[in-house]
């Protein structure tokens, strides 16, 4: 699931620059506009979010007034983000896009960008305005991950052999829906450049990730800093587990301040699980930062029974799990883990991949003669 | 293709403006439905009917005659409102064939009928996260039907997995009004509960 920037992409993006404030808002007055591909606005952009006006009811022009205002802030707050851009479509008064969702997606992926934002505006009986936003991560981030070695205890008759293993925990949630907000629909935008900046951190390492990284945890803690739980619990514990992605990359790259950046990455993955106990996603981020901290085999353990029982179809989720219950040295319970994982892919048509293969063939070792 | 039948509310009378009206509350249920459902879950057709208007043995639909209209449509969602010509509103409500461990009729709200019901309707009110949660509850349960009506062994367990894919991803989306009774005892408690019971069934830890 690791997308990085390769050496040669890297090239492109110094041959052609973008500029630190890069945005379009292009009119769509052609009803079959999104039925063609269009060249790609700013191919050079790294992290790019493409927003489809908001749809309204048929004579209100709120839904095009806050498309406008939600590009001029985002376009502001990514200043200082080399490769960030942003493109706007609006659409005439009178005219209808069938489905906003698959629009803002289709034309997010023609142009190769990481991230779309649509929504839907009403105005209640009271003449206030509500703002249904809606954000899919068309380009998923890279996730975090943890390997380790362990030695773990043998049995009678057994030669110990090392355990080698990682806990992916990429990034699955694709689609943010955020509740409606009443009033200032600004509160958005530290979550939309939080999650830009973090894209870009996300895609170095060391040094180089450090600044950008810093920016996400600033802008993502300002999110949560600003909007109440009550209000939009789904869409905080987001914020939160980005927040705790931001912590542990920033450990990884910062190793003298290690120890206080995961402490900050675990209690945010906790708010995370405590807002949305259903999000398959957290509990891989919080074993990750389990493993990391040195916590005990169980406590890591636990947090990836908790993401097979989330996700009893998602086969990384039995592999993480495999792993680590080979490396406590239950390597029956870990057979049967992998086997299921196999039969588990085996029913959803898809073949044995590389990890299965590489996890059986040390459980294999290890639990050999 | 799975559907959700509407009964056609925007009959009161014969105003100029109901055709619009009618229009308009089909357009942003479908709209809802295909935009904001997750992603596991593929949105079922919004699919009106005037039962007035049609040769059929109802005349309206009601809560008594709600699950035979869907066993002769041959469907498993319907929404439909009991009008109150005086306050000019229907009072809608969702019905799902559900068993017994979650409720068949799930109250909606009211639905103005002389105005464009996108511009009127609380539709970020609870009726429609209500409205959401039970249609992608009734999706679940429906592919837990159909799992438990395949024959092999494989087909049943990839049916499970994904009704459970599906239940989770809507318990997640809707996480932020699980305070809401209705939903909380229906998608979140029962859904769940339905769930392990299926799991188990066809062997699969729950």
């Amino acid at each position: 699931m690791r997308r990085s920037l390769s050496t040669a992409a890297l090239a492109v993006l110094a041959l052609w620059p973008v500029a630190a404030r890069a945005g379009e808002v292009i009119r769509v007055t052609d009803p079959r506009y999104f039925q063609t591909a269009h060249p790609v606005v700013f191919p050079g952009a790294e992290i790019k979010l493409v927003q489809v006006q908001f749809e309204g009811v048929p004579g209100d022009s709120n839904g095009k007034q806050i498309t406008k205002q939600l590009h001029d802030a985002y376009l502001a707050q990514i200043q200082g983000l080399a490769g960030g851009a942003i493109v706007t479509y609006v659409i005439p008064d009178g005219q209808q896009v069938s489905s906003f969702r698959v629009e803002a997606e289709k034309v997010a992926t023609q142009q190769i960008a990481s991230m779309a934002l649509w929504g839907r505006v009403v105005t209640d009986k009271s003449g206030e305005t509500l703002v249904a936003a809606r954000l899919s991560l068309v380009r998923t981030p890279p996730g975090v991950e943890a390997r380790y070695q362990v030695m773990p205890s043998v049995g009678h008759g057994r030669a110990p052999a090392e355990v080698q293993g990682v806990i992916a925990a990429p990034v699955t949630q694709a689609r943010i829906d955020f509740a409606p907000i009443r009033g200032d629909v600004m509160a958005l935008v530290p979550f939309l450049s939080g999650l830009a900046y973090y894209y870009k951190g996300a895609s170095r390492e060391g040094a180089d990730a450090l600044p950008w990284l810093r920016q996400s945890a600033n802008r993502l803690g300002s999110y949560v800093a600003q909007v109440p739980e009550a209000v939009d619990a789904a869409a905080v514990s987001q914020a939160h587990l980005f927040l705790a992605r931001v912590f542990l990359r920033l450990a990884r790259a910062s190793p003298a301040t290690a120890s206080a950046n995961l402490q900050e990455a675990g209690r945010h993955a906790a708010d995370a699980a405590r807002l949305n106990p259903y999000d398959a996603s957290v509990p891989p981020v919080r074993a990750v930062v389990a493993q990391l901290a040195g916590g005990p085999g169980p406590v890591v353990r636990q947090f990836l029974a908790d993401a097979v029982r989330l996700a009893p179809s998602d086969t990384t989720a039995q592999l993480n799990l495999a792993m680590v219950e080979a490396a406590m040295g239950h390597n029956d319970t870990a057979l049967k883990t992998l086997n299921h994982a196999k039969d588990v892919a085996r029913i959803q048509g898809k073949s044995e991949s590389n990890d299965h293969r590489q996890v059986a063939e040390q459980l294999r070792r290890y639990g050999g003669p | 293709v799975r559907r959700l039948i509407v009964s056609q509310l925007f009959t009161i009378g014969s105003d100029a403006g109901s055709d619009p009206a009618a229009h308009g509350f089909v357009h942003m249920l479908q709209s809802i439905i295909s935009e904001d459902l997750p992603p596991s879950i593929p949105p079922p057709l919004v699919f009106p009917i005037d039962f007035a208007e049609q040769a059929s043995p109802w005349k309206d639909v009601t809560q008594q005659n709600f699950s035979d209209v869907l066993q002769r449509l041959a469907s498993f969602e319907i929404i439909w409102g009991d009008r109150d010509a005086e306050k000019k509103l229907a009072r809608t409500y969702l019905g799902i064939p559900t068993g017994t461990l979650a409720d068949q009729v799930v109250p909606l709200g009211d639905l103005p009928l002389e105005s464009d019901p996108r511009r009127d309707i609380e539709i970020f009110g609870d009726g429609y996260y209500r409205l959401l949660g039970h249609v992608a509850l009734a999706e679940v349960l429906q592919t837990v039907r159909e799992a438990e009506a395949a024959d092999a062994d494989d087909d049943r367990k990839r049916l499970i997995l994904l009704a459970r894919e599906q239940l989770r991803e809507a318990q997640a989306r809707l996480i932020n009004w699980h305070k809401d009774e209705v939903l909380n005892r229906n998608l979140f408690d029962a859904g769940t509960q339905i769930l392990a019971r299926a799991s188990a069934r066809a062997g699969l830890d729950p």
